[in-house]
């Protein structure tokens, strides 16, 4: 009886697994056996020779890697935290009882949803062309249109802008750590005589940075991985302005078949992302408070 | 720390007319209520009777739709809370778990942009007044239950209040801590001399702490007195169920005579005469005898007059005393509880005969208003 529990337990497991071994595990360690191979695309596996760290010693000297670490950590450092503070501004907005909030909070989430999408970035990139929506609409203020997708600076700026747009799961998650700060704990602090800003910087923002922790590990992992926008909207350009890591991945590997380098490339990423999450665990503890309780009560 | 002279209006509280409605619902129905300076009053009441809505309007976390509410001789009806020289006291004690305990008690003056030597004095004189010098440091998630609640009672001391309010305080904690932080609370009210507002659904704890209950009930008040005028002498059957545990046995009985001061009523084919009521009660008439289960006794008392005979369904053995659950026979089958002493030998199925003194007794008309002639 035990032994058929088990192996219908097993029977269950199964698909889930298959799919980790085949999809996650095997090009996990594959990727890492060939970022120290010459292996490109169109040779035979066979024919990959071992060349140690070469490919991580020729980043060194590669510009094209140098300008794309360049653009993908200013990124990074800009939308992260201007997404964090719009997700968490809105999300306090949305937190007041209003008629009709229900609305709203659907309403600012529904970005996120289609956000992501390959279509919204196709529209992005026309909404931004030169003859497109947000020329149209700076034209009716009198300015004159803007070169968005041909100026390196504007071509950032517009790509930045969709990871912008799509605040929402964020502004989830901070709605529902808004919510759960007690109400007791708020009314206490107005009898104490804090302001609204008082009472956002000494009880709101502390209560919600296990929330904020989360959500900024979340952001920074993502923002590095990101590819749809630039790939649809600027390919990269101009001027690699907008050549994010993991275009420079994609396009080593499938354009010009380098898979060794790509995969190089692709364990750089990861060993970035593992050290941000790293720095940001070990730093959570001088500024994340948690109030479960952990401590035993004397 | 000692009681300060202060001005004579200083820890008064004036309450006129105030009504609190949300949505279709009333809460508050105009109210009027004075509270003198150091009184210790209790609000007390079932659930949803408004006792706690009315501490928060007072405290200003809940804006009144009409009336007023003076402090201090100064009327704070539409006055921000922090600015009503109040402080307050959760039942959750809302203590800020990223503070330790000393920044907690601190945080009021802080916002007051009082100065830190000054802030760490009243922290410390507070801390020690409450034996928390110890725990200064410490958060309030490594504190039990009783350390937190005087912390919050601490955070409430600091700000040196005209007035203290207190919401259902104890109702989180275990029954022998209740009981310990109910001595505490008393002593620091005698030693304080502050006015104290205290609401509970606990009436141990409105007998015990206060020196005026109110009783609330519908958003109204049904009675307003000392804890013992609210026991003797409850102005109706609400009260009288309220006030007193095991609560009041509220007896359906008919008038049989009236005469004077006296009221003959007939309870399970018996007669009792009750002195002391007013005149006018109809022949017939449908009224509720009152008796409190200690002034029940099994078996003929010296001064006590047979009530009926009854089927002991459960005693319950509290030690020191006995709770005797019964039913009345005689055709009245009414539900009845005495108070017998610990060492009773009544047991569950046996009959006893009820006797009661009649000057313990209290009667209600049809509408639950007493008919003792005030």
């Amino acid at each position: 009886m035990i032994y058929a529990n088990a192996r219908s337990g097993w029977l269950y497991l199964a698909p889930f697994l298959v799919g980790l071994a085949v999809f996650t595990a095997f090009p996990f360690v594959a990727s890492l056996l060939l970022s120290f191979s010459d292996y490109r695309l169109q040779d035979s596996l066979e024919d990959a020779r071992y060349i140690g760290l070469a490919h991580y010693v020729a980043m060194a000297g590669d510009r094209t890697f140098h300008k794309s670490l360049g653009v993908t950590f200013l990124y990074v450092f800009v939308t992260v935290p201007l997404k964090l503070a719009t997700a968490l501004g809105i999300a306090m907005l949305l937190n007041f009882r209003l008629r009709g909030i229900g609305f709203f909070r659907t309403a600012f989430y529904l970005p996120s949803i289609l956000g992501g999408s390959v279509a919204i970035a196709v529209v992005w990139r026309y909404a931004f062309a030169g003859d497109g929506l947000v020329n149209q609409a700076i034209g009716w203020f009198g300015a004159g249109p803007v070169n968005w997708l041909g100026e390196p600076g504007y071509a950032m700026a517009s790509v930045m802008l969709l990871r912008l747009w799509q605040f929402g799961s964020a502004m989830v998650i901070f709605l529902a750590g808004l919510k759960g700060i007690p109400q007791d704990l708020c009314e206490a602090a107005r009898l104490d005589g804090a302001g609204h800003w008082q009472l956002l910087r000494r009880i709101t923002l502390p209560l919600l940075t296990p929330v904020i922790f989360f959500n900024f590990v979340m952001q920074v992992i993502q923002a590095f991985q990101e590819f749809n926008g630039p790939y649809i909207i600027t390919a990269g350009g101009p001027l690699k302005s907008t050549y994010l890591l993991p275009l420079m991945i994609y396009e080593e590997a499938f354009k010009y078949f380098d898979v060794g380098y790509a995969s190089a490339l692709s364990w750089l990423l990861f060993l970035i992302v593992g050290i941000f999450s790293a720095l940001a665990f070990r730093s959570s503890k001088y500024w994340v408070f948690y109030s479960a309780e952990r401590e035993t009560p004397r | 720390m000692t009681p300060v002279s202060r001005a004579p209006e200083t820890g008064t509280v004036e309450i006129t007319g105030l009504a609190k409605a949300f949505g279709a619902g009333t809460v508050i129905r105009s109210l009027d209520l004075k509270i003198a300076a150091g009184e210790f009053v209790v609000f007390v009441g079932p659930s949803g009777c408004g006792k706690s809505t009315l501490l928060r309007l007072i405290a200003g976390l809940e804006r009144a739709d009409s009336g007023s509410i003076r402090i201090s001789g100064r009327d704070v009806t539409r006055e921000h809370p922090a600015r009503r020289g109040i402080a307050m006291v959760f039942q959750s004690y809302a203590l800020y778990p990223h503070m330790t305990v000393a920044e907690n008690m601190g945080f009021a003056l802080r916002m007051q942009g009082m100065g830190r030597a000054e802030i760490e004095l009243r922290v410390a004189r507070a801390a020690e007044t409450l034996q928390l010098a110890e725990l200064l440091e410490r958060r309030p998630r490594a504190l039990s239950g009783g350390q937190r609640q005087r912390v919050a009672i601490g955070r409430a001391i600091v700000r040196e209040p005209d007035v203290f309010l207190f919401d259902e305080p104890l109702s989180n904690l275990d029954a022998a801590l209740r009981g310990q932080m109910r001595v505490e609370i008393a002593r620091l009210h005698a030693r304080l001399a502050s006015t104290m507002i205290y609401v509970t659904h606990d009436q141990v704890e409105a007998m015990t702490l206060g020196t005026r209950i109110v009783v609330l009930n519908g958003g109204a008040i049904e009675q307003v007195g000392a804890p013992l005028e609210l026991y003797h002498r409850p102005r109706n059957a609400f009260v009288a169920g309220f006030i007193g545990a095991p609560r009041m046995n509220l007896l359906a009985v008919r008038a049989q005579h009236a005469e004077r001061d006296r009221i003959e009523v007939e309870f399970a084919g018996r007669h009792i005469g009750i002195h002391g009521m007013t005149s006018g009660v109809p022949r017939g008439a449908s009224l509720k005898l009152g008796v409190r289960p200690e002034h029940l006794v099994v078996g003929a008392g010296a001064t006590a007059t047979a009530l009926c005979d009854a089927q002991v369904a459960l005693v319950e053995q509290l030690g020191g005393e006995a709770l005797i659950h019964a039913t009345a026979a005689g055709g009245a089958s009414e539900a009845l509880v005495l108070k017998a002493p610990g060492d009773t030998a009544v047991r569950a199925g046996a009959t006893i005969a009820v006797a009661v003194d009649p000057l313990a007794c209290h009667l209600f008309d049809g509408s639950g208003r007493s008919l003792r002639a005030s």
